[in-house]
């Protein structure tokens, strides 16, 4: 199975806040385009948007916690993301949690990719950047730099902030 | 799509119950006395106690049956190298402990079983829960002595490798055993806040 058919499955969780997010951003920029003269079609800025981006606050004694963020293409190609780093961890992989009747499996998500105009979100209880081996001098409550590398040879960085939950 | 594979679990958790002998009975609520937010909820008429396990705190005393007596328990089954599921279900039950006391409910004790024999200890899995909560407890055996409490109860777990170490599948429902010593309920994820706090509170009411 490619990785891509894991993400037409319905989503895990029942609000689609992501979803709104984006019909109020696209309704913002009509609304912004009708007031502005300007004819072009050209989309500024970074084809890779990245959003919202948190790790799990753990104990001191977890050896492990995730990263979670939407990543938006605002690109005309699909991107596929090749590796994921942090200078506050020694181990950083791309992992995919299912659930098949309750049991929850885990495993490393390969060609993970992102068609143009889509958004794929890293949330609890599916695709997450899993984050071990916390380096010697890491604060934690200073945020986190997270590197994606893409297939493309590009990298695109953010930083996500230390949270016990979910802000949604 | 959330309540038919809550649907297809309790089957599971039903076959397995009853294929390990315990009459087990699904109480139907009627319309009227459902509660007007989603239940995450399976109640489970149960008057029999578990079957005899033993297991080990992270204060190294024994954990038995008679741990449940005259309280309240909820049991989570996770390890404490899982990145995503059990941080967010350990951090959700953080979240109903300070919810059920502004609402002036007792918190059920809770109690993390760790079902990764290879990697962790009782204390070691203990300090992990204490990271959450103070009043978490942690467990902890071989994988036949934990098999005597996941059975009964339809929790499962597998080690499976992948690249690089292994991993382990678990269910990660929580189950809620009564005063009597039965498994008094099981709660389905994924887990929210209210939700479970709602259900948690009307369930030892």
């Amino acid at each position: 199975m490619t990785f891509s058919a894991l993400f037409n499955r319905p989503p895990l969780f029942k609000e689609d806040r992501g979803a709104a997010k984006l019909t109020l951003m696209l309704l913002v920029s009509l609304l912004l385009g009708a007031c502005n003269d300007s004819v072009s079609t050209e989309k500024p800025g970074p084809a890779i948007v990245i959003s919202d981006a948190w790790v799990r606050d753990v104990p001191p004694q977890a050896k492990m916690t995730a990263a979670y963020l939407k990543m938006s293409n605002r690109g005309d190609n699909v991107r596929q993301i090749t590796a994921v780093s942090s200078p506050a961890f020694g181990s950083v992989t791309l992992h995919q949690t299912t659930m098949t009747d309750g049991v929850m499996r885990m495993r490393p998500a390969e060609d993970v990719t992102i068609e143009p105009g889509g958004t794929l979100s890293f949330e609890p209880g599916g695709l997450h950047v899993m984050l071990g081996m916390r380096r010697d001098g890491f604060v934690a409550s200073e945020p986190v730099e997270l590197l994606f590398r893409f297939a493309n040879g590009n990298t695109v960085s953010t930083f996500a902030t230390i949270q016990a939950q979910s802000a949604e | 799509m959330a309540s038919n594979s809550n649907t297809k679990f309790t089957f599971i958790v039903l076959a397995i119950a009853m294929a390990a002998g315990v009459g087990t009975q699904l109480l139907t609520r009627d319309s009227a006395k459902t509660p007007s937010s989603a239940s995450s909820a399976t109640e489970v008429l149960d008057t029999q106690p578990l079957a005899p396990f033993k297991l080990t705190f992270g204060d190294g005393t024994t954990f038995a049956n008679d741990n449940f007596a005259d309280k309240w328990t909820l049991l989570f089954f996770g390890f404490t190298n899982c990145p995503d599921v059990c941080p967010t279900t350990l951090a959700t039950l953080a979240g109903v402990s300070k919810q059920l006391a502004a609402r002036d409910v007792a918190m059920p004790q809770v109690i993390f079983v760790s079902v990764d024999p290879r990697a962790d200890t009782a204390a070691s899995a203990d300090r992990y829960a204490k990271g959450f909560n103070k009043l978490f407890r942690a467990a902890a055996g071989s994988t036949e002595a934990l098999r005597k409490l996941t059975d009964p109860l339809g929790i499962l777990f597998l080690e499976v490798e992948v690249a690089g170490g292994y991993t382990v599948d678990h269910t990660t429902a929580m189950t809620m055993i009564g005063p009597n010593g039965a498994l008094a309920a099981v709660l389905s994820g994924p887990h929210k806040i209210q939700e479970l706090s709602d259900d948690i509170q009307r369930l030892i009411q």
